[in-house]
């Protein structure tokens, strides 16, 4: 038998590295992949926001759009009025939803240790869906809130009571996500029901209007909006950011993170509160767009992997992506009509959707 | 005093007490102890405990501080604990798994990242699975996933070491680098305890055995005047003949 020592031979291919700094040196190539990855989604969602931008059934296009943000005096004012009014405030609401939506399905995901958690599952959209109705149909809506907001503010309101209703779970039961996922299910039928029962009485111009707030749509978006999502995204994502490695912790079983010295109990329920700020407010304002909260998540953990401190933001950019795109192709499908975004997310989405789990190749 | 000492411990789950008032006597470090016992007889519970992860009345003091009534940050920085279970569907690294049982809890927080990677390089390197170090989690066998598992414990080089069936799923050669791996630590100062089902294992790797029964202590000592044919009869209810080896092993063979 021939023993062949490295340490023999003569040339370069002779230096036996150290194996822990080969790994050590594997882990940050896989480290640069991932940003790579997470740069190409920036690179799409960012494309596909100006895609938006430059889509619309009036004439402007692509390049006046550019054009008109970088020299506002270089377009006509009915066309300026457009930009600024409508195409701007809808494309950066849509980005704004698709970030919220998908890092609050994330989150939801993790801390429900349940790939299938999403605001919508859960009853969350559902119990907005309800708020709207009752805003819609029977004017009922807080007291002191302007006409204009009445419909938000009861999403939000609804929105926000489940999530709460779910948190006092979480605190009764500190065990069992199980239970969790159940109430949600239960609330989810019972506000679907409830939504049932007012479409059932309301008259006709009512239940029009409630069906078309039920599927979903950004023409209702306004700088205002932007702002008011923009605010909840700016008080939640960086508490999500820093929670990254408890929740990563928390992924290594109950047991263990809470032998590390992490209380789960707390941890669950300020994840909880972000999601509820987010999706509530997301949803108050475009109506129930599905599919968003529960893929973004998937397709980035498809591309990155579980590390916390990545799938934040990767989530963040591919909802922002998914809901770009599908605001172009609710422009685009049928010319001059604009379909819900809603029925768009679905409809697009869903094909994509399905390719990637069947294919579950991980891109990483 | 160094070392730990459980006192007058209770403790159960809703409306059932499984420990109920266990004493043990004082367990020193650079020594495993094993817990053996039925099923039922409290083994996992008092692992639990110790972890922090059920209450407790009672007494338990590693060297000197009460675990049961000490800050949970102190508390986790001095004990680890290897559960039986891993969760099935994760998909982070091992690597990545590593580094969260390091980094995880608040006060881990200002350790640098390069370091706690470095620390779980080297933790996974002592136990030989350093080539599944960029593996996701769930492309894992059950004794890798063991293995893996028990580098989130090891990581942390606490005080007190807890492992619960440790070996549960590993094939004879990685048993080997698990008990040569966690009596090295015990050697350094460590305090191990293992719940084990097999009672020959318990016997060829622990220095004390403690069978438990009925939540109470049932006997403790060295294998050899512990695993006794008395012990399998009023424990377990089995007749069995039960041969010591003179290289620290048994064998049972139930009749």
């Amino acid at each position: 038998m021939s023993v062949v020592s490295p340490h023999l031979g003569l040339g370069q291919g002779d230096t036996s590295p150290d194996p822990l700094a080969k790994t050590a040196a594997a882990y940050r190539a896989l480290m640069r992949r991932r940003f790579a990855w997470l740069a190409l989604l920036a690179l799409v969602a960012f494309a596909a926001f100006v895609a938006d931008l430059g889509t619309g059934p009036s004439r402007l296009g692509l390049a006046g759009a550019l054009g008109g943000i970088f020299r506002p005096d270089s377009l006509p004012a009915p066309e300026s009025a457009i930009l600024w009014e409508v195409r701007l405030p809808q494309a950066v609401l849509a980005v704004l939803v698709g970030l919220a939506l998908a890092t609050a399905g994330a989150e939801m995901q993790t801390i429900l240790d349940n790939p299938l958690a999403s605001p919508f599952t859960l009853g969350v959209s559902s119990a907005a869906s309800f708020g709207a109705a009752l805003a819609i149909v029977l004017g009922v809506g807080i007291p002191g809130v302007p006409q204009a907001w009445l419909i938000s503010a009861n999403a939000f309101v609804f929105a926000t009571t489940v999530v709460l209703v779910l948190q006092l779970v979480v605190r009764w039961r500190a065990s069992g996500t199980d239970i969790l996922v159940l109430c949600g299910i239960a609330l989810f039928f019972t506000f679907n029901a409830l939504v049932a029962l007012t479409q059932f009485l309301a008259s006709q111009q009512a239940l029009q209007q409630l069906v078309f707030w039920t599927m979903g749509s950004l023409s209702r978006a306004s700088w205002d909006k932007v702002g008011v999502l923009a605010a909840a995204l700016l008080v939640t994502l960086p508490f999500a950011q820093r929670a990254a490695w408890p929740m990563m912790a928390l992924r290594l079983g109950e047991d263990r993170a809470r032998s590390l010295g992490i209380n789960i109990t707390r941890l669950r329920l300020m994840a909880l509160l972000r999601v509820s700020l987010m999706t509530s407010t997301a949803i108050a304002f475009v109506g129930t767009i599905g599919f968003v909260g529960l893929a973004g998540p998937h397709i980035a953990r498809l591309a990155i992997g579980e590390d916390h401190r990545l799938l934040l933001p990767a989530s963040a950019l591919t909802g922002a992506a998914i809901m770009s795109l599908a605001s172009v192709a609710s422009k685009a499908i049928i010319p001059g009509v604009l379909l819900p975004i809603g029925v768009v997310t679905a409809m697009v989405g869903l094909p994509v959707f399905f390719s990637l789990i069947f294919s579950r190749r991980r891109m990483v | 005093m160094a070392g730990l000492e459980i006192e007058n411990v209770r403790a159960g789950y809703r409306g059932r007490e499984v420990l109920t008032d266990l004493s043990l006597p004082p367990i020193e470090q650079g020594r495993i102890t094993a817990l053996v016992g039925p099923n039922g007889a409290g083994k996992t519970t008092l692992l639990r405990v110790l972890a922090g992860l059920l209450p407790a009345c009672g007494s338990v003091r590693l060297d000197g501080l009460n675990l049961l009534d000490a800050p949970t940050g102190e508390r986790a920085r001095k004990v680890a604990f290897m559960p039986q279970f891993v969760p099935q569907r994760l998909s982070l690294t091992v690597v990545e798994a590593v580094i969260a049982a390091l980094r995880a809890s608040p006060m881990d927080m200002e350790r640098t990242s390069v370091d706690a990677q470095q620390r779980a390089l080297e933790a996974l390197d002592r136990l030989k699975i350093l080539d599944l170090a960029l593996q996701p989690f769930d492309t894992l066998s059950g004794g890798q996933r063991q293995l893996a598992s028990l580098a989130q414990a090891l990581v942390r080089q606490p005080r007190l070491l807890l492992l619960d069936e440790p070996t549960s799923a590993l094939d004879l050669r990685y048993q080997q680098q698990v008990i040569a791996n966690v009596r090295e630590e015990a050697r350094k100062g460590m305090i191990v305890i293992m719940v084990l089902h097999d009672l020959q294992a318990a016997a060829s790797w622990a220095d004390t055995v403690m069978v438990l029964s009925g939540g109470r202590l049932f006997a403790h000592g060295h294998s050899r005047d512990v695993i006794t044919t008395l012990t399998l009869r009023q424990v377990y209810g089995i007749d069995a003949v039960v041969e010591h080896t003179a290289r620290g092993g048994v064998h049972i063979q139930v009749e």
